[in-house]
């Protein structure tokens, strides 16, 4: 993963988390020997394979093809990565992709691109997908931008590339995941269970095929687009676009005028999250492609557009407008659109009818006086807003799913933690240091060497034996249940020490006993560290006296 | 009383029930939050009761965790997993009788689980009525949350989709509880504006999002997130404090770090010889929790040292009181700046208590005592009795939000699972589709179309895509979303065609069981 760091200049690209159905069936060891070769190639930009369709049916790329095109990006430089290219399926992922962003005059309406190398039949190899960042969104610096390619009419030269390992181009295993305590709840041990084989998956359509482009926003940077083509839909496009792929188009606000981005798709795309500047935005994606037109020029084809998505506001708003209504508890909701003689699906607001209703002097609607000691004042309100401000931002609290990193055991542990810092209103009396990091522990054993080789070493003690049923046994004094043939069996922990333990028997009619008396003994003697449990110095043989 | 504490535990887990297997891993999860968080729960609701303890509590229970609760094979599972974890404890007691500190740990859980059998048995093996016993005494507010725990605003906006996650929540609440809830708890705090209208046609009243969705609210809140504001639609938007949050969670001030508390992972599923704890474990072929753990966190990279329960709840008693002080200062710093009391809304997966942090329910049955009997500061409320109390408050709109990992969605729409939105999508239009088609179908079609609609429920549920991005089990996860979309497509296509596989039905209504008077009409 690092090695991709290297060359990445900015934003996380999704092959540096993404996991999918089959890697995550995968054994660790797997994902380790990737991480260890990608490693070892840290020099080499890497650029994502093809997205691969989901379901089985459709062709899948080949391996041979994913090199290509990771040789076509080794070219290019760093690059601002503004979208973050997107899977084409559950099953298969496509590794990470550093965008080319490139700016245009706020002027310029949207030339269209040159077109590209290959011509469109058949579709041209993968391309590394580009953004284009136009005037409306551009506002950062775009240093490292790779050159557009150049109009020509020559089919292109195969690149020369290095034939890299098929293993690069598998799946990563994601972050460890951010759970928290009660994220803990689907905890089923220390590290997840092993894939189960029995679990065969049934396949999901690989698409519906309604043509539908979907926005939703991530976060108030983020955006999630997805379009519903078949892979002959989608081939089919490809097919008509000059490019060889379908671009997607963001724009701030409605679908009109010159885009805010411009991403040039995988070919298999199916999604794709896109980083956009403004939080508390609203933003429409367009699908569509470039096609050739008479004279070399290229003129847009929409396929779909989406509906507008607003991304989530991230600071305290400007707007400080006060409006108190009253709203009784006892009252049903719908029964104050009666009361304000607007019943039914009134587009009307609630609140709005409640403000009807107390200018009405309606008793129920009238706002109560405040209950606190003195009236509103500025002064009162500065000290409030200190008190706010306090607790904006984020993170400021962390969520039911936040803190994972300080409770996952072993080696994904973060950085040792300070004991409470307690801001008020005093230290925690007489509490040790807590550190949640320390709250996980590794299954089953001591923390392993800095080699990671350990040993832990234990030992038990099983007594069986048997005698008429429905006699009666005790084991070290106690009674032990015997099975309908008369078997028992009893099973000890045996630390370190020396020890008796008197077995008794009584025939079912009282009438007659028997009993041992087995003296057991154990020492330990360890070369290296070694995991061990000694017993109490103290304790006494287990003698019905003592039990 | 200068102001409120408002404490909202939110217990939910995903519909799982295999009446296929004879045991099944998964279903663990519902054991062992019964086993830890929801039985010793109430136990501390009968102490409260018994020593006329007052303060009330917000309990959210989600509809699956209900059905689960109130299923007949899962009840007698469960009896099946009480009965093995106490017969392993007398095992334990007799193993550890040369390991000493251990062999005080394995008396004090066989004592804790025959506590619990008799709970348990008190109740008929039946919690939601348990927890409806407190509510009708006054001591707790139960509220509801979507059908299915699906994160609403990444439902593409679909309405008969909202609205059918929401009413179908509120018609079973009815069921279970008896009245009408006033409180919805939103999967994962996650709001967007275009549920509110279908929580308003439910008649809910309020709800919670985190700090931030309440502080980045058109327009500004006065008070932040110490007073509710009310929605241009008239429902109540409680914020999460964030103060009370962090000293349950942070690294720096969270309390279930401390090193005398009992640490999560280590447990003798793991630790002890496979053959003698496997009749034990959830799932026979692998190695994992029993529930039986003998050691505390400790601290340091050492060898863990034996559990304490003594100084353990000696912990858990010093954070609650440091807890309840903390409580004070802050309501008594914001009553000064204050025109009206102010309230502090904590709310937490009732899972943290008992589950994960082991003394997590001794830590609230300290405060919330400490609270009745050693202060006047403030008192302990449901937020449905501070709007009955206060019923005028400012109008605004909270901000789009979660509480999730940075806020908003990514934890639960990310590059592991964005795979599965635009089947929910398709799915749940056709659901609608379905529904608008066949108003009065014949019994058969009737059936069909029911278990339709509860199949894209199941498919909706958050739980999936979380675990997916967490790892915990995604196979099983990934397998799940799959297989409800896989039967709902079946359904459609011979609902579509009216021609019912209806053996293949009765197999799929055995197995996802939920919901039995579902409203298809609610799709339409």
């Amino acid at each position: 993963m690092k090695a991709r760091k290297t060359s990445t200049s900015s934003s996380r690209t999704s092959g540096q988390t993404r996991k999918t159905a089959k890697t995550a069936a995968r054994p660790r060891t797997r994902a380790r020997k990737v991480r260890a070769t990608r490693a070892a190639a840290a020099e080499t930009p890497e650029t994502p394979p093809p997205a691969e369709t989901a379901a089985s049916p459709s062709p899948k790329p080949k391996r041979a093809a994913r090199t290509k095109k990771t040789a076509a990006t080794e070219t290019q430089s760093a690059a601002p990565a503004s979208v973050e290219p997107a899977p084409a399926s559950p099953k298969k992922r496509s590794a990470s992709t550093r965008a080319t962003s490139k700016r245009t005059s706020p002027a310029t309406p949207p030339t269209p691109e040159p077109p590209a190398p290959a011509s469109a039949e058949p579709a041209p190899e993968p391309k590394r997908p580009r953004v284009r960042r136009t005037a409306a969104a551009a506002t950062t610096s775009a240093s490292g931008e790779a050159p557009a390619p150049k109009p020509s009419t020559r089919k292109p030269r195969a690149p020369r590339v290095p034939k890299l390992p098929p293993i690069l181009f598998e799946p990563d295993e994601p972050a460890p995941p951010p759970v928290s305590g009660p994220g803990e709840k689907f905890a089923l041990g220390p590290t997840p269970p092993e894939s189960r084989a029995e679990l065969s998956e049934p396949e999901l359509p690989e698409a519906y095929g309604t043509k539908r482009l979907s926005l939703t926003p991530c976060d108030p940077h983020r955006l999630y687009a997805w379009w519903d083509l078949t892979t002959e839909q989608q081939a089919r496009f490809n097919r008509a676009s000059a490019d060889g792929h379908l671009v997607l188009r963001i724009f701030s606000g409605a679908a009109s005028g010159s885009p805010a981005l411009e991403i040039h798709l995988h070919p298999e795309s199916r999604f794709w999250f896109v980083r956009v500047e403004e939080a508390n935005a609203p933003y429409t994606a367009e699908l569509g492609y470039y096609r050739r037109a008479a004279g070399g020029a290229r003129r847009w084809t929409r396929v779909a557009v989406s509906a507008t998505a607003h991304t989530p506001p991230e600071t305290i708003s400007t707007e400080a407008a006060l409006e108190f209504v009253t709203l009784p508890a006892e009252v049903p909701l719908p029964e104050i659109r009666a009361l304000a003689g607007r019943p039914g699906r009134e587009a009307r607001p609630i609140t709005a009818l409640a403000g009807e209703l107390r200018r009405s002097g309606h008793p129920l609607f009238q706002p109560a006086a405040p209950p606190g000691p003195t009236p509103w004042t500025p002064e009162r309100q500065r000290a409030l807003e200190e008190l706010v401000v306090q607790t904006a931002g984020r993170p400021t609290a962390p969520g039911s799913i936040e803190i994972g990193e300080r409770v996952r055991p072993g080696a994904e542990r973060g950085a040792p933690v300070v004991g409470p810092a307690v801001e008020q209103p005093g230290p925690l009396p007489a509490s040790p240091a807590g550190a949640l990091w320390n709250v996980s522990s590794p299954a089953g054993g001591e923390a392993p060497l800095a080699r990671g080789f350990w040993l832990n070493v234990n030992a038990e003690l099983i007594v069986y034996g048997a005698t008429e049923p429905g006699a009666s046994v005790s084991v070290g004094g106690q009674p032990v249940k015997l099975r309908p043939d008369g078997t028992f069996s009893c099973r000890f922990a045996l630390p370190d020490g020396q020890y008796e333990l008197p077995i008794v028997a009584t025939s079912p009619d009282r009438a007659e006993t028997r009993a041992a008396l087995l003296r057991f003994s154990r020492a330990t003697t360890a070369r290296g560290e070694v995991g061990a449990q000694p017993g109490d110095p103290n304790l006494k043989p287990p003698t019905p006296r003592n039990a | 009383m200068q102001g409120y504490f408002a404490l909202i535990l939110h217990a939910h887990l995903p519909f799982v029930r295999h009446p296929e297997h004879e045991k099944f891993l998964e279903e663990s999860w519902l054991f062992e939050a019964v086993t830890e968080t929801y039985l010793p729960l109430l136990q501390v609701l009968e102490g409260w009761a018994r020593d006329g303890v007052t303060g009330r509590l917000t309990l959210s229970l989600s509809p699956t965790l209900c059905t689960m609760l109130t299923d007949p094979l899962l009840q007698g599972r469960y009896e099946r997993h009480l009965r093995g974890l106490i017969e392993l404890a007398e095992k334990e007691i007799r193993r550890t009788h040369w390991e000493r500190a251990f062999h005080e740990l394995a008396w004090m859980y066989h004592h804790r689980l025959t506590g619990l059998r008799d709970t348990w048995r008190a109740y008929d093996g039946n919690l939601v009525a348990a927890f409806r016993k407190f509510q009708d005494a006054g001591r707790l507010e139960i509220i509801t949350t979507a059908a299915t725990h699906a994160l609403l605003p990444l439902l593409g906006h679909h309405a008969p989709t909202l609205r059918a996650q929401i009413l179908t929540a509120r018609d079973h609440y009815r069921a279970w509880f008896g009245r009408d809830p006033r409180g919805f708890w939103l999967p994962e705090c996650a709001y967007a504006a275009a549920i509110e209208p279908f929580l308003q046609e439910a008649n809910i009243r309020w709800f919670v999002v985190d700090a931030h969705g309440l502080l980045h609210a058109e327009p500004r809140p006065r008070y932040g997130v110490f007073a509710p504001v009310f929605t241009p639609d008239g429902l109540a938007v409680f914020g999460r404090d964030p103060e009370s949050s962090r000293q349950v969670w942070s690294r720096h001030e969270g309390y279930p770090g401390d090193l005398r508390y009992r640490d999560f992972y280590r447990d003798i599923g793991f630790d002890l010889d496979f053959d003698y704890v496997r009749p034990y474990l959830p799932s026979p072929d692998h190695r994992g929790f029993t529930g039986l753990k003998y050691y505390r966190i400790t601290g340091g990279t050492g060898a863990k040292e034996p559990y304490q329960r003594a100084a353990a709840l000696q912990a858990a008693a010093e954070h609650a009181g440091h807890f309840l002080n903390a409580r004070v200062a802050q309501i008594q710093k914001l009553a000064r700046a204050m025109d009206r009391p102010p309230i502090i809304v904590a709310p937490y997966d009732a899972e943290l208590f008992g589950h994960w942090w082991y003394e997590g329910p001794e830590f609230l049955d300290y405060f919330v005592r400490k609270a009745a009997f050693d202060q006047n500061t403030f008192a302990l409320i449901t937020p449905d009795d501070y709007l009955r109390e206060h019923a005028t408050h400012q109008v605004a709109r909270p901000a789009p939000s979660s509480w999730g990992e940075e806020g908003y969605y990514r934890v639960w729409l990310n590059e592991t699972n964005a795979w599965i939105y635009p089947h929910l999508h398709a799915a749940q239009e056709r659901m609608t589709e379905l529904a608008r088609k066949f108003v009065d179908p014949p019994p058969l079609l009737e059936r069909a179309l029911k278990q339709a609609a509860r199949e894209v429920l199941l498919a909706q549920a958050s739980d999936w895509p979380f675990i997916l991005r967490t790892g915990t089990s995604p196979d099983y996860a990934r397998r799940r979303v799959k297989d409800h979309l896989v039967r709902f497509l079946t359904l459609y296509e011979q609902l579509r065609k009216r021609r019912v596989d209806a053996r293949w039905l009765r197999e799929v209504e055995q197995r996802d069981a939920i919901f039995p008077d579902i409203n298809v009409a609610y799709w339409a």
